[in-house]
């Protein structure tokens, strides 16, 4: 059975074992809430240009620079591992997004994609916060993503992250001084083309940072299927970036709550 | 949500007679699709089915006409859940009652794992994902629910699957030698 059709089955089966909704509350409150909404948009037709003016200081306050502490500098590339910030960071899409940027110099950035998910320890939620850009150069556009996760601390040595059916060709691992494993692998290209190589580096902590490349634009391409022959990073970069000490802070700051969940 | 016998009559008799029917009739559908949507999470699945649902409550009269309102009462739901982006962060805590991630134990819970993976998907990649491998959608219909190219479709199908395949691989291979 192919993953997708495992991943179909897998579905059913979570929906089939959710609980049953309250249907009539739903249909009650969706009446009250459309309700709420007519009369909302009753005020708002009587009076838009008060509206205007509440929504242009609403905005003007929104862009206002969050109150965190400032990026590091930009030194790092991912040739260059830098050194972590001695700050305590909040980690915000737009951080993220600034952070994989720096470690991408010279590098022709569009269509950001950022993710941060976190929440309080007391239920072990998942934390992760993710960033990613389609990179542009003369042989096409790529994608390259960087995602970091905090896990639960666990021994990186019982934990694979080579799929059934890699073989050492496609698929290695670094055991490295720090405990930690890295992970890398380079899978031959699909039917299609279509190539992603992954590296994950998983610490003894629980923080887990997986950095991979495609020969795929990012979302908002208007490509039709790969534009490279291969990755705009192989995996030696793609290691040079998930290792970078930098991703320990964000892990750090998301295992301390010091996040802004979000996504663009 | 006041849901006492008399709210409910003071509702029943003043929304339209068969909106009421409708919500009742594709409440539990959506919320299933909701349920995917937001990793697992029941409470924000049905808060998320309630609000597209008034947002059909509020077009009602225009949409009770239409060849297929549970077709678009559906494309509220995702495109709701895709835009409605504080509303989702402000409840995203809901959702971390589920244990730690799975994708790493010895012993996981398929559906524990199956919903962490979903969660650590961007919004717009988990409405891609749920659209095309529970509901089965074409990209193409994929594409005009979330009002995305077809070439975006594949491509946030593409790194959807490579991300939960990294994050389930192990898992339904487990389960496959089990």
């Amino acid at each position: 059975m192919s993953f997708e059709d495992e991943l179909t089955r897998a579905l059913r089966q979570a929906v089939d074992d959710a609980p049953p909704p309250s249907v009539e509350g739903i249909a009650f409150g969706a009446h009250q809430r459309g309700t709420r909404h007519k009369r909302r948009r009753a005020v708002f037709a009587g009076a838009a240009a008060v509206v205007l003016l509440a929504g242009a200081g609403t905005l003007a306050a929104q862009l206002r620079p969050a109150a965190t502490v400032a990026a590091p500098a930009a030194q790092p590339s991912t040739t260059a591992p830098s050194t972590a910030p001695s700050t305590e960071p909040t980690v915000t899409v737009e951080r993220m997004l600034d952070l994989l940027r720096e470690r991408l110099p010279g590098a022709t950035l569009s269509t950001p994609v950022g993710l941060v998910r976190g929440g309080d320890d007391q239920h072990a939620p998942v934390r992760t916060a993710s960033a990613a850009f389609t990179v542009t150069d003369s042989r096409g556009s790529s994608s390259v993503r960087v995602m970091v996760v905090r896990l639960e601390p666990r021994n990186p040595s019982t934990t694979t992250y080579c799929p059934p059916g890699s073989t050492p060709t496609t698929c290695t691992v670094t055991a490295r001084p720090d405990g930690s494993r890295l992970t890398a692998y380079r899978p031959e290209a699909a039917l299609g083309g279509e190539q992603v190589w992954v590296v994950t580096l998983l610490k003894p902590d629980g923080t887990q940072v997986i950095a991979d490349s495609g020969n795929l634009p990012g979302p908002g391409s208007k490509a039709d299927g790969p534009t490279r022959d291969a990755p705009v990073l192989d995996t030696p970069q793609l290691s040079a970036l998930a290792t970078d000490p930098v991703w320990q802070s964000v892990s750090d700051a998301i295992a301390a709550g010091r996040t802004v969940p979000g996504d663009s | 949500m006041d849901l006492s016998p008399t709210t409910r009559q003071a509702a029943a008799a003043a929304a339209p007679p068969d909106f009421l029917e409708f919500a009742a009739a594709r409440g539990g559908p959506l919320y299933r699709t909701a349920y995917l949507l937001t990793g697992g999470d029941r409470h924000l699945a049905e808060d998320l089915v309630q609000e597209a649902l008034s947002r059909v409550f509020v077009r009602w009269r225009r949409v009770s006409r239409l060849e297929n309102p549970a077709g678009y009462a559906q494309k509220v739901l995702f495109n709701t859940f895709v835009s409605h982006r504080r509303r989702r962060s402000s409840r995203e805590s809901a959702a971390h009652e589920l244990p730690e991630p799975a994708v790493l134990d010895a012993d996981p819970a398929l559906r524990v794992t199956l919903l962490q993976a979903l969660q650590t998907l961007s919004a717009r990649d988990r409405a891609v994902v749920v659209l095309r491998y529970w509901e089965d959608r074409s990209v193409e219909e994929t594409a005009a629910i979330l009002q995305l190219s077809s070439t975006a479709v594949r491509s946030r199908t593409h790194r959807a699957l490579h991300r939960m395949r990294a994050l389930l691989g192990d898992t339904f291979a487990e389960r496959a030698a089990g």
